[in-house]
């Protein structure tokens, strides 16, 4: 990215964030180029590395027919929408220049950094994707919607069994772009991103203990107001609370790393023969409206030739014209018919991938959700005790957390 | 009056808690220690906890005296779920013969007797109390049961167990569920039927152990020990983040049995529990932990 590209990156952001950009805060958009992801030279210091949560992808609603006319299904969306942040969190963590990087299935205010997006266009031609990161305490690092496009050349990746994806460049830009506003960030800056993120998710289970140790300035950024001691036993106790946390989401992820690896190859398969069809589509009806064209023409040439000459050479030249020109329309109706066949193609490529994938999604999902409810419940019980022990310990009372409270900004159980 | 009552609870956990450690050291699992020697500890033991209980002198305050019994039926209901949650695991493993299995059962039908005993006690002085004059049982807050103990250093630990409890349940279901996914990802599970992507998912995930989960970090920001946070099993992936510790806590070493090495070869799921039993403060769940890591890392290489 060259510099004057990235200074007018920031000025879009910077006036996006104002609200002066003619589109009122949407996004910055961007073709991706080709890229590689800048990998850290070595082993960065604890106080440099964040933790990043991604978000599944949103995607758009879509009804079936929109879906059929895409070449597409809202299952094969709903798999992408896990795929394609599964494999930036792949990219992040090979660059080295990242803490742990996990894919939530929910907004998650309690992480270092929080990447979520929107599925825009997704086929075996074009990736278009929405990206918005923020950090724990409420800044925006970008807002950009990323567009890029691939060749069949660009899936000789799936052959060589490399673990990289046919639009790797726009992983790549998206991982640029995070690391490039993270080199901004001062240690300081980075330390309080993450205290905010353990004081969140603090604030989030035990309101009433920790409420008071964050606050928010007057543009929406939230500071840390103090720190707890270093012996404080509640937050201690948060913090455990807070690496079953982690492991819940770990375990999630191993759910979408399944249904990665299940779906990575034929996925990419998908795509290729996607890819193949739509330009074999694209090449017969060029060729269909070419002779048409020409047919045309040539008809066209032999009813000015007959109609500008008397002899017999101008008639026989007219009369070839004509059952030239014929017999290319005649012929472009076969082209017609193939491009008709590739459309067919395209669509039973579409219904074919989705039954493959619907069923590992569905089980991906089922046991998603299955786990989130027990771990909802295994959350209510940790308040109930926390709140307990806050009463024993201070003889305070806990109005915040009484039931029927407003729930913290940010608490997600 | 106080003192008495805290002796019985001395008594009770000490008791309890010797038990349930002499069959946790004896092996894998609870109650896995061959030959008389464990069941003479549980005769011991169980004896220990009745005299405990029955040593207890009848406090002269009726309120204090139901207070104590409510607190005692707290513990040994805690004690409870941890034996049964213990029984249960030690129960699933095809190396518990069935002579230990008859122990266990022995075992976990006495906290049970013991359980219904200390119910019984509760109802029994909360029906004196209700029927003396000016004896009603105090206000009972929040979710409608009874205050469980008297004083506050109680009353924390008594929650603290509680916490503590539902911590290792907590993370038993994490592990039951990320063995799952090691099994789903190693046998393919739903799979992509008739396509080639079954056999390339396969060659995918063979290529990265065949632990199917992958690029898998454990954040683990608190309870005290310095944990790595990395990411393992991805190229290039970070070293990982040091989370500074907090005093109290044991350190990782400190905390590690001399017979689990030193974790360079383990998988994610094992790297997992590594750090869950590094960074647990409780001696009991953090030796849970390491059990659970042991039997882990046995399976794996079977």
């Amino acid at each position: 990215m060259s510099a004057a590209r990235r200074r007018f990156r920031w000025l879009a952001a910077a006036l996006a964030a104002a609200g002066l950009s003619g589109c009122a805060g949407g996004p910055v958009k961007y073709t991706v180029e080709p890229t590689e992801a800048i990998r850290a030279d070595r082993a960065l210091a604890d106080v440099a590395l964040l933790d990043v949560g991604i978000q599944v992808l949103e995607t758009a609603a879509i009804s079936a027919e929109e879906a059929r006319e895409q070449k597409t299904d809202p299952k094969i969306l709903e798999a992408e929408a896990r795929f394609i942040p599964f494999h930036l969190k792949k990219t992040l963590q090979q660059t080295g220049q990242w803490g742990a990087v996990r894919v939530v299935p929910a907004r998650a205010e309690e992480v270092d950094v929080n990447v979520s997006g929107k599925l825009l266009e997704s086929n075996g031609e074009r990736l278009r994707v929405e990206i918005k990161v923020v950090d724990a305490t409420g800044r925006e690092w970008f807002y950009n919607e990323y567009t890029a496009e691939v060749t069949e050349k660009s899936y000789d990746v799936l052959d060589k069994k490399l673990d990289r994806d046919p639009y790797q460049d726009l992983y790549n830009q998206v991982a640029n772009d995070m690391l490039a506003f993270r080199q901004q960030l001062s240690e300081k800056e980075i330390a309080a991103i993450r205290q905010v993120a353990q004081l969140k998710f603090a604030r989030s289970l035990v309101p009433y203990a920790f409420s008071t140790y964050l606050a928010q300035d007057m543009e929406g950024t939230v500071r840390v107001s103090r720190l707890p001691a270093d012996n404080d036993p509640m937050f201690e106790r948060v913090n455990r609370i807070r690496a079953r946390e982690n492991m819940f989401i770990d375990t999630v992820n191993n759910y979408y790393a399944n249904l990665y690896d299940d779906m990575r190859q034929p996925y990419g398969q998908w795509r290729r023969s996607y890819l193949q069809e739509l330009n074999q589509k694209r090449e017969l009806e060029r060729k269909t409206w070419e002779r048409r064209i020409l047919g045309a023409a040539a008809i066209v040439g032999a009813a000015v030739v007959g109609s500008n000459s008397n002899s017999g050479g101008s008639a026989a030249a007219a009369n070839v014209l004509i059952i030239g020109g014929y017999e290319l329309i005649r012929s472009s109706g076969q082209f017609a018919n193939d491009a008709r066949v590739h459309e067919a193609a395209l669509k039973e490529l579409g219904v074919s991938f989705k039954a493959d994938v619907a069923p590992v999604l569905d089980e991906v999902e089922g046991r998603t959700v299955k786990l989130s409810g027990s771990v909802d419940a295994q959350y209510a019980e940790w308040r109930k005790t926390l709140r307990e022990l806050f009463t024993a310990e201070t003889g305070l009372p806990t109005a915040a957390a009484a039931p029927g409270a407003l729930p913290e900004p940010g608490q997600n159980r | 009056m106080r003192i008495n009552g805290l002796v019985g609870v001395a008594g009770f956990w000490t008791a309890a808690l010797q038990a349930a450690g002499r069959g946790r050291r004896g092996g894998r699992g609870f109650c896995h220690e061959p030959g008389r020697p464990g069941r003479a500890a549980g005769h011991v033991a169980g004896t220990l906890l009745w005299l405990a209980i029955l040593a207890t002198p009848a406090l002269a305050d009726p309120q204090g005296e139901l207070a104590q019994a409510r607190h005692d039926l707290a513990v040994s209901e805690q004690v409870l779920a941890r034996v049964t949650e213990r029984a249960e695991v030690a129960r699933a493993d095809p190396a518990t013969g069935p002579e230990q299995r008859q122990r266990l059962d022995e075992y976990v039908a006495r906290v049970q007797d013991m359980v219904a005993s200390n119910r019984e006690r509760v109802r029994t002085l909360s029906q004196a109390t209700d029927s003396t004059p000016g004896g009603a049982a105090p206000a009972v807050p929040g979710d409608g049961k009874p205050p469980l103990v008297a004083t506050q250093a109680e009353e924390v630990a008594a929650l603290e167990t509680r916490l503590g409890v539902s911590l290792a349940d907590f993370d038993q279901l994490l592990l039951e569920e990320a063995r799952r996914a090691r099994t789903r990802g190693a046998s393919g599970g739903a799979g992509f039927p008739g396509g080639s992507g079954g056999g390339a998912a396969a060659e995918g995930r063979s290529k990265s152990g065949g632990t199917g989960p992958k690029a898998t970090d454990v954040a683990r920001s608190g309870s005290g020990s310095k944990t790595t946070q990395g990411s393992a099993g991805e190229p290039g992936s970070p070293g990982g983040r040091i989370e500074s510790g907090t005093p109290g806590s044991t350190g990782a070493t400190a905390a590690r049995p001399p017979d689990v090495g030193d974790g360079a070869d383990d998988d994610v799921v094992a790297r997992q529990i590594r750090k869950l039993a590094e960074s647990e403060p409780d001696p009991e769940l953090r030796e849970k932990l390491w059990d659970e890591y042991r039997r882990y890392k046995q399976g794996s290489k079977g």
